[in-house]
């Protein structure tokens, strides 16, 4: 179990009572754009970065406490890390660096090997064992670090962009095997992304990172659709407006109206509307949406077999459709478009 | 793209070869070149073996071989530790330190010799305390040429070990701590590895340094055959006494091993 609050500065970073809590077993994900200290988290709980003040505390044990003048070195910490780096050894082989940290830990250097021959068989790259990092691919280098920071058994496994640098092609399986690993992690696991599948898919609980402060935290439904910030909205891909709550819904900044919501609420607030909710018409639609706004295609970013369309309108709005659909509809950049959302699929909650 | 014409013609005439300057780098390389000609030119190929193998010739190689390899191994021993406090420890005086350190490679040998006599020699301030407590002095001993060798070696082992440490990657250190090992065991296993080949470069440079000393070797140790008498002593006395042909074929034996240091470190100094 960890239980950290984090406060340190660090030149321009400042660290703003991080709360991090997780239940051994547990998987969070911390997110957010870059600069917000995500990094300088994941070198706190390893002690590569001492804290300011707070405290962090892994299982009962008390790992950094400035106020308390406690401090256990990172050699010293249950700590297993996979640095975006990698930082595979380069004068080691596969087998000796991941038989780096049993040896390290006191293990005779015929256990460690054995050891570091079964993790490397547990992330398929055992036949790599003789080979130096250098010659290793994207991926294979991934599952060597990986294999590298859990053959400690650590406590707590920090992972940092695990998946960023590997090529789409690699990616979806060793994600796959990594969700595999973590479903199957006694200790505690915090990965560090800025992909929200990844986060997704690996995570129990999120923790949105912005500008050295904890702006959210909550599973991914709960971010879908509750975001407190445009980051989040963007992150979980949904539209996300900022206004003063009335009796029909949302008023903007602009003055264009949102309608939906359940109308008890009042004051400063954020509506949500889900992509796959805004409809898309070459004219004005009849019938029954409260929300219809004439606007502009901006532009249309096709992914997989479904395309965002961003639309500028009073209501900016980004919608998402089929490719079919779009190419039904013949839209593209700079074309006029009437884009609709019915009142109920805008979620009004308090800012 | 737009791409004008301009660049392209100041381009052409950067190409074009600078006269003055080549020939004035032809006088230089001559300048280097000729020595070896000479020496190449003069050499007794006839009779080297017999030049070299003189009891004295061969005692000179033997003790230079001796005294060079320990002043090495000294240079590693304690230049290591020396660049490490140098290149990751803070403290209050540390370019002064530094500048001590590095003060042998620009200081005439031979003054280092007499420097080196005035704190160890038999009345030194610190000699005559090694006198009076142990019972050794180091002046005309062959400790002493080791002492001496040291002296003027050690820095190049030290300024070379002392730029690894400072460009080698720290976050495999962090990396090594975040796995279990403390300071000591990722320095022997992740450092020194990654610095491997400035550690061979260093020792290499200051063994070939140590080999070729005189100046401080013979203020320091004198000049005494089989003792203190090294190589570069051999061929300045041979020479002196017009015994050219020993001078060369000795003189020989350095160049080769200069030229193999050289050639051996070419991967650091020679990639144009």
């Amino acid at each position: 179990m960890l239980d950290a609050v984090l406060d340190v500065q660090r030149g321009r970073l400042h660290l703003d009572a991080v709360a991090i809590e997780a239940a051994a077993g547990t998987t969070i994900a911390i997110v957010g754009p870059n600069g917000a200290g995500k990094t300088t988290v994941l070198q706190i709980l390893a002690g590569l970065v001492a804290l300011d003040t707070g405290h962090v505390t892994l299982d009962d044990v008390v790992l950094d406490d400035p106020q308390h003048g406690r401090w256990c070195d990172p050699e010293a910490r249950s700590v297993g890390v996979v640095f975006q780096e990698l930082l595979l050894f380069p004068h080691l082989s596969v087998l000796e660096n991941v038989a780096f940290g049993p040896r390290s830990r006191g293990h005779r250097r015929s256990d460690a090997r054995k050891c570091a021959t079964e993790w490397l068989g547990r992330l398929d790259v055992a036949d790599l064992a003789g080979d130096r990092p250098r010659a290793l691919s994207g991926g294979q280098a991934q599952r060597v670090a990986i294999a590298r920071a859990l053959a400690t058994e650590p406590r707590l496994l920090l992972l940092d962009e695990p998946l960023s640098a590997l090529d789409a092609s690699t990616r979806p399986s060793l994600r796959r095997d990594l969700v595999r690993h973590l479903e199957t992690f006694p200790g505690v696991a915090v990965v560090v992304t800025h992909d929200p599948v990844e986060a997704m898919a690996l995570a129990d609980h999120i923790v949105v990172l912005e500008d050295g402060r904890v702006t959210q935290t909550g599973d991914c439904d709960e971010l879908r659709e509750r975001p407190r910030s445009d980051y989040v909205a963007e992150f979980v891909g949904v539209n996300l407006y900022r206004g003063t709550a009335d009796a029909d819904g949302l008023v903007l900044a602009n003055g264009a109206h949102l309608v939906g919501g359940h109308g008890t609420l009042r004051g400063d607030a954020l509506a949500v509307v889900h992509p796959r909710a805004v409809a898309l018409h070459r004219s004005r639609p009849d019938g029954t949406p409260r929300n219809v706004w004439a606007g502009t295609v901006r532009h249309v970013d096709p992914e997989g077999d479904r395309v965002r369309v961003h639309v500028d309108a009073p209501v900016p709005v980004t919608a998402e459709i089929t490719a079919s659909s779009l190419a039904e509809l013949g839209l593209g950049a700079g074309m006029p478009v009437w884009a609709s959302v019915k009142a109920t699929e805008v979620t009004v909650f308090e800012a | 793209m737009t791409v004008t014409a301009a660049p392209r013609r100041r381009e052409v005439r950067t190409n074009r070869p600078p006269l003055l300057a080549i020939i004035v780098a032809g006088i230089a390389i001559t300048f280097f070149a000729a020595p070896l000609v000479g020496l190449l030119l003069r050499a007794p190929w006839g009779n080297l073996w017999d030049e070299l193998s003189t009891p004295e010739t061969v005692d000179a190689l033997k003790l230079s071989l001796v005294c060079s390899l320990s002043a090495t191994a000294l240079s590693v021993g304690f230049g290591v530790p020396l660049a490490w406090v140098l290149a990751r420890q803070e403290f209050p005086g540390r370019r002064l330190a530094r500048a001590i350190v590095m003060l042998p490679m620009v200081l005439p040998p031979v003054v280092g010799g007499v420097a080196l006599f005035l704190a160890f020699g038999r009345r030194g301030f610190i000699g005559q305390e090694l006198d009076r407590w142990f019972g050794f002095t180091l002046p005309y001993t062959t400790l002493g040429v080791i002492v001496a060798e040291t002296f003027v070696a050690m820095p190049f082992f030290v300024v070379t070990v002392e730029a690894a440490l400072r460009s080698v990657d720290r976050r495999y250190e962090e990396a090594a701590a975040t796995l279990g090992s403390g300071r000591i065991t990722t320095f022997r296993r992740v450092t020194l590895p990654l610095i491997g080949p400035s550690l061979v470069a260093g020792a290499a440079l200051s063994w070939a340094r140590a080999l070729g000393e005189f100046g401080a070797t013979i203020t320091f140790a004198g000049n005494l055959p089989g003792k203190t008498q090294t190589m570069p002593l051999a061929i300045f006395l041979e020479f002196e006494n017009g015994n050219t042909d020993g001078a060369i074929a000795l003189s020989l034996v350095l160049v080769l091993v200069s030229v193999t240091v050289l050639v051996g470190l070419r991967d650091r100094w020679l990639r144009a």
